[in-house]
């Protein structure tokens, strides 16, 4: 140890059992960031509107020049079919698992379209040129 | 309605079909529309003041849609549709740009009555008429998604 020390103090090396016992790192030098970089880019990205602004009014969407943006309505205002429209759809597997008969209309219209796409991605791989 | 050969005859022959954005009752002869126009030797002049004239209601620096078509004949029809969804969305939402990564950073968040909203702002336009809200809706969730505009059923 006393060794190193003086190693050390004579040469400005410092071997690495001496670096494990002092507790010392070499971290990297930060770079500097560039003008306009990423950082910049995340900025303008940031939302101007608040939460409470955004959920009451759809800001530009009144292209006229008069009259007010349109506000939002309650939930009673607007038709039915809108709150299934990010309902999850279900897969091909699942609805090869389910009675074709028994199927609604919208997903039997699924089924034949998933279908297809299978067919077609089966014949493309079977004839791809390797 | 079937197309009587009187019709077809009647015709202009059509030399190109020019799709531009241009603010609304700001159009000049000077780029984007100035080269667009002069390559098929349009008249620009005439082109600004009818394009200015019929987009004088509208907020000034709107980004108005135009589809014009250049006959053979040096004379032109174009239709005005309203700004694209993205631009509305990017409104709604308070946004500058839509995120770099879609399906990793979320930028915003709408909820389906705002897509309502535009939806039925979209149907105005001449190429929208024929299609029913709920596949307008679906079409501007998808343009949403592929911003990195996150659609919710409640904000």
């Amino acid at each position: 140890m006393a060794m190193a020390l003086r190693r050390v103090l004579k040469h400005g090396v410092i071997p690495r059992d001496a670096a494990q016992v002092v507790g010392i790192r070499g971290f990297a030098i930060a770079s500097k960031a560039k003008k306009g970089g990423k950082g910049a880019a995340d900025a303008a990205k940031t939302p101007v509107l608040s939460k409470e602004l955004k959920s009451t009014t759809v800001f530009g969407a009144n292209i006229l020049k008069e009259g007010s943006d349109p506000k939002l309505q309650p939930d009673s205002e607007y038709p039915e079919w809108l709150w299934h429209l990010l309902d999850k759809r279900p897969m091909l597997s699942e609805l090869r698992r389910k009675d074709a008969k028994t199927l609604p209309y919208e997903d039997l219209k699924r089924f034949v379209k998933l279908v297809n796409r299978a067919r077609i991605k089966e014949q493309n791989a079977l004839t791809a040129k390797n | 309605m079937a197309t009587t050969l009187k019709d077809a005859v009647a015709r202009k022959p059509v030399l190109a079909t020019i799709r531009l954005i241009v603010p609304a009752g700001a159009a000049r002869p000077a780029p984007p529309v100035g080269p667009a126009l002069g390559f098929y030797r349009l008249n620009l002049m005439a082109f600004c003041k009818d394009f200015n004239a019929r987009t004088q209601k509208y907020k000034a620096e709107t980004p108005m849609q135009v589809t014009l078509t250049a006959y053979k004949d040096s004379t032109f029809e174009f239709v005005v549709k309203s700004p694209s969804v993205s631009w509305f969305l990017k409104k709604a939402a308070g946004i500058e740009t839509a995120s770099g990564r879609p399906g990793h950073t979320v930028v915003s968040s709408l909820s389906l009555r705002h897509v309502y909203e535009i939806a039925k702002l979209k149907q105005s336009d001449p190429y929208c008429k024929h299609m029913s809200l709920e596949a307008l809706c679906k079409s501007i969730i998808g343009t949403a998604n592929s911003m990195g505009i996150e659609i919710v059923k409640d904000l």
